[in-house]
């Protein structure tokens, strides 16, 4: 569907830090506030990344 | 992790401090705590859950009511729970406060004896050892209480299962993508001033929406196609054990039908097929036949009216003309007649290329006029078997649908009813596969719909750079949505085998050969007869299906302590805390199941009442598995009056339970000697 861009394992690298952010969340060790501004941060910086790449 | 006590405090019938030391050996490796229904069991088990996650069971009643009645009349305001336990050759400490105040800390103890507190992330550490998503099932009331019966004795075990593969916090992560999504798009609108974009994108959104509702609509379609077959296969198993033979001799009938159907159906489907291909192969014969005839007759009159060049070569003219020496040697002078005359051959000659091509066209027109009737000949055979293939579905349906009117008119109430209920399944399994083929085309075309809108929106140009940034952050978002949901699939479809091997294993073990259990692709169980019968999910059978299904979540959720995945969370390795758990257990199954459970983990706890006969204790005691044991006596500050003291049975001496006219009520633990 999308462009496929994971050669670098960038996208799996993606899913895994941002459910890491929920698990600390989710497991009570993170303010519940606090975890979707990580969550944009962290696109934001990849997002980025990417279009610097390309 | 093992754990080695529980401390309770004012923790609802429990006043003041009580402490259980659990067996903490290897292979003696259960405790037994006996209790009368009402005394405590379940507050105990609701106090080493909360202890951990400070979560009750759904079967815990008035979960804010905790502090000991007692306890409050005497102004105590709190109640706690310590747990201590071992995990990978550590000690540590658990200890919750609830009430007026709530505290909840963890500490590791020290080869000196000595506490330290673990300030960073507690929870995630209790966590780590046992998810509160499956401590459920680890600490559980036994008689599956989690697990959702479905009609026709279904039971949908995906949410537990979920719970063991870990999926909740890689769902939570997609909801909040979704949200941040959905955020992005919001932004992006902005910066879209002919709303141009965002009209697309929001009909990409819409097309989400539908792709995913469909998707639930086929995978429940699916599932209940599997549940009528099911069915029906019951259905037709019971007819088919009928005595009598003339159902035997119009069952059999029926079967050789249905072959004779299913055989003719597959053959009318490669029949349709090689049609299409024949159509394919032979459609510009029949087009370009007449055409091609034409087109023979006008090059062959051309040639004979000389309007097409005559078949000498142009090149040997025009040789013969510059050398100015005729083929056979005599010399031609130009402006000669000679000359004249075979310069006047040049419009008529041919070019080497035209006639090529000339040979070309005629031998293709020649391969259509040979092509035709070779076509029009597999053409017609193929449409002659089409026509016998349906002839023969015809005439094998009429067949079954005459045995189905006989069976319906024999003299036997039974068989009458369960063939009713067999056309009544085979019409919705005929409802059924046509939702489905209708939901699968629906799928397809969304998708197709959603790339073209997708395309278009890429197409679009004369955004401002920050509008690009923001498109690039909603396909970054989409790709990750779409890696973490296929490794959730890929997790879902991978366990449906696994699952299908534990549960025949503790089937195997706690069953022998009475009952078999089926899986559908969506996960919902079933347990069966020896005929395939589903047995209705009530009383022993339930207690039983229970057991083997969480006995099967315990060894997955093992066998998964060590996972690397990086959506899913790991799975866990942690003590069996089952309340009552044979209550409900056929006496004939329990010890097989007292047996077996100590063998599944590394510690058991089984909080129970005497076991009147099901010779659990014994089996567990005769296997030395049998570590320690306690009971809970209940203390009454009242009169004993007319009621009668309840006791239970150790070692051939009888122990009282209940205690009349003591200071206060109280539930007090108290070991087996």
């Amino acid at each position: 569907m999308h462009e496929q861009r994971d050669e670098n394992g960038l996208i799996s690298k993606l899913a895994r830090d941002l459910v890491l952010i929920e698990r600390k969340s989710f497991y009570g060790s993170e303010p519940e506030r606090d975890r979707l501004k990580k969550m944009r941060e962290l696109i934001d910086e990849i997002s980025q990344e990417i279009q610097n790449d390309s | 992790m093992i754990l080695n006590s529980v401390t309770v405090e004012n923790f609802r019938s429990f006043y003041g401090e009580q402490t259980i030391n659990f067996s903490t050996d290897k292979k003696a490796n259960t405790t037994i705590i006996y209790a009368l229904n009402g005394v405590g069991k379940t507050n105990l088990l609701n106090a080493i859950l909360w202890c951990l996650h400070g979560e009750f069971s759904s079967g815990f009643k008035n979960p804010k009511d905790v502090l000991n009645w007692e306890a409050k009349r005497r102004g105590r305001k709190s109640y706690h729970v310590t747990l201590n336990f071992e995990d990978n050759g550590a000690q540590y400490i658990i200890r919750r406060t609830g009430g007026e105040i709530d505290n909840f800390k963890v500490f590791q103890v020290m080869w000196d004896g000595n506490t330290v507190e673990l300030t960073s992330a507690p929870s995630l550490f209790v966590n780590s050892i046992i998810p509160k998503d499956m401590a459920g099932y680890f600490i559980s009331d036994g008689e599956g209480s989690d697990l959702v019966v479905e009609r026709d004795g279904y039971i949908s075990v995906k949410r537990s299962i979920r719970d063991i593969l870990g999926f909740n916090v890689a769902e939570k992560t997609l909801d909040d993508l979704n949200k941040i999504k959905s955020e992005v798009r919001q932004e992006l609108k902005k910066f879209d001033k002919d709303s141009e974009l965002s009209t697309l994108e929001d009909r990409i959104q819409v097309f989400d929406e539908s792709l995913v509702k469909t998707r639930v609509s086929l995978t429940e379609n699916k599932s209940l196609l599997e549940t009528y077959e099911d069915q029906l296969a019951s259905v037709e198993r019971q007819i088919g054990s009928s005595s009598s033979a003339v159902v035997d001799q119009l069952i059999s009938q029926r079967e050789k039908a249905s072959k004779t159907l299913k055989a003719a159906e597959t053959k009318l489907a490669t029949l349709e097929t090689k049609k299409v291909g024949l159509i394919r192969e032979y459609s510009w014969v029949a087009f370009a036949y007449n055409l091609s005839n034409e087109a023979l007759d006008f090059i062959d009159e051309s040639e004979l009216k000389g309007k097409i060049p005559a078949p000498f070569n142009l090149q040997l003219v025009k040789d013969i003309l510059e050398r100015e020496e005729c083929i056979c040697g005599s010399c031609i002078q130009p402006g000669t007649e000679a000359f004249d005359k075979i310069q006047s051959l040049i419009g008529k000659a041919a070019d080497p290329e035209l006639l090529n091509r000339l040979q070309k066209a005629r031998s293709r027109l020649t391969a259509v006029k040979t092509l035709a009737p070779q076509a029009k000949e597999r053409i017609e055979e193929n449409f002659k078997e089409v026509r016998e293939a349906r002839k023969l579905i015809h005439s094998t349906q009429q067949e079954l649908e005459d045995v189905s009117s006989r069976i319906l008119e024999l003299d036997d109430e039974k068989i009458r009813s369960l063939e009713k209920q067999r056309i009544a399944l085979k019409n919705k399994i005929r409802e059924t596969d046509r939702s489905i083929t209708r939901l699968t085309d629906k799928i397809d075309e969304l998708i197709k719909s959603k790339h073209q809108l997708e395309d278009q929106a890429k197409k679009i140009k004369g955004l401002s750079p920050r509008a690009k940034v923001l498109k690039a952050k909603i396909d970054l978002i989409e790709q990750v949505e779409e890696k973490i949901s296929a490794e959730l699939i890929q997790s879902e479809k991978d366990i449906h085998k696994i699952l299908a091997k534990k549960i025949d294993s503790f089937l195997e073990k706690y069953l022998r050969q009475d009952y078999r259990v089926s899986i559908t692709s969506d996960l919902k169980i079933c347990l069966q007869d020896r005929n395939g019968k589903p047995v209705p999910p009530s009383g022993g059978q339930a207690a039983i299906l229970s057991f083997i299904y969480i006995s099967s979540l315990i060894a997955i959720a093992r066998e998964r302590r060590d996972l690397e995945s990086t959506i899913l969370t790991p799975g866990a390795i942690a003590p069996l805390v089952f309340d009552a758990p044979f209550s409900k257990l056929d006496p004939k199954y329990a010890p097989n199941v007292a047996r077996e459970l100590p063998k599944l983990v590394d510690q058991l706890i089984v909080l129970m009442y005497q076991d009147d006969g099901k010779d659990v204790s014994q089996t567990l005691r005769s296997e030395g598995k049998l570590g320690k044991e306690y009971y809970f006596c209940e203390e009454i500050a009242g009169e004993q009056g007319n009621v009668e003291i309840h006791t239970l049975t150790f070692n051939g001496k009888e122990v009282p339970v209940t205690k009349y006219n003591c200071p206060i009520d109280r539930v007090v633990v108290m070991e087996v000697e």
